[in-house]
């Protein structure tokens, strides 16, 4: 008796090949969930970031450092986002990271007038963030 | 017989390049990570940030808070962590003795009621 089925069967296994490897791709055991870069955080993470380096410049002054890390956040607008995020935490009178400074520029971006500019190298400090 | 051994080297084959396209061509991307998730590097920068807020604030709280971001380890076992990390790469002398400090200071902090114990 002849077999008329024909070769329709390969593809059926052929597609169902490709579903079992992309379940297993993309969702039993996706690419490593680690080693991500800040532009990659939530945005309330990116916002938690943000402050933390205001406040880190508050502290050191240093500006070329504090535009470096933020430029890790891949942030179309930096300044406008700064500023943004400034608002909203006056308006909700405290900082995301729970630092509590009343008349602390912790959050504001500043111009390129700011009394900070040509304080960078003060400390004799290395101006790149990863080195 | 034939068929089967066909429709299962079919079925491997259809795997194979579903794992090549799942992983390679179009693999998952990240969005929405959090702070724990960072690379080793981008994590001591902010363990340095960490530092540097604390050397003018002197809250030791506060450092221990911000730290708690970058996972559920101890205070002082994350800063020890970045301590290695910045020696490796190398950074500069003045930003490893903030580190230090951080480090330093929290292995006698005595956490405030609801902060991360060290």
């Amino acid at each position: 008796m002849r077999d008329e089925r024909g070769y329709w069967y390969l593809l059926t296994g052929f597609v169902i090949g490709i579903v079992l490897g992309l379940v297993y791709a993309w969702l039993i055991s996706p690419q490593q969930y680690k080693d991500t870069s800040p532009a990659s955080l939530q945005p309330e993470f990116k916002d938690q970031y943000r402050a933390m380096i205001a406040a880190a410049f508050v502290a050191t002054g240093n500006l070329p450092r504090a535009e470096a890390r933020l430029q890790l956040l891949d942030d179309q607008d930096v300044v406008r986002t700064l500023t943004e995020q400034a608002q909203l935490t006056l308006a909700e009178g405290s900082s995301p990271t729970g630092t509590t400074h009343p008349g602390r520029r912790e959050l504001s971006a500043p111009g390129p007038g700011s009394r900070f500019v040509g304080s960078c190298s003060r400390a004799g400090r290395n101006l790149d963030p990863h080195r | 017989m034939r068929r089967w051994i066909l429709f299962f080297i079919v079925v491997l084959l259809g795997i194979t390049v579903g794992l090549l396209y799942g992983w390679v061509i179009n693999p998952v991307k990240y969005v929405d990570t959090t702070p724990a998730n960072l690379r080793s590097d981008y994590q001591t920068d902010f363990v340095l940030m960490v530092a540097e807020a604390y050397q003018a604030e002197g809250d030791l709280d506060l450092a221990a808070r911000r730290l708690a971001l970058l996972g559920d380890s101890p205070p002082a076992e994350i800063v020890r962590g970045a301590m290695i990390t910045a020696a490796q790469i190398p950074y500069a002398d003045s930003d490893q003795e903030l580190l230090s400090l951080l480090a330093s200071d929290l292995q006698t902090w005595n956490p405030a009621p609801g902060a991360p114990q060290s």
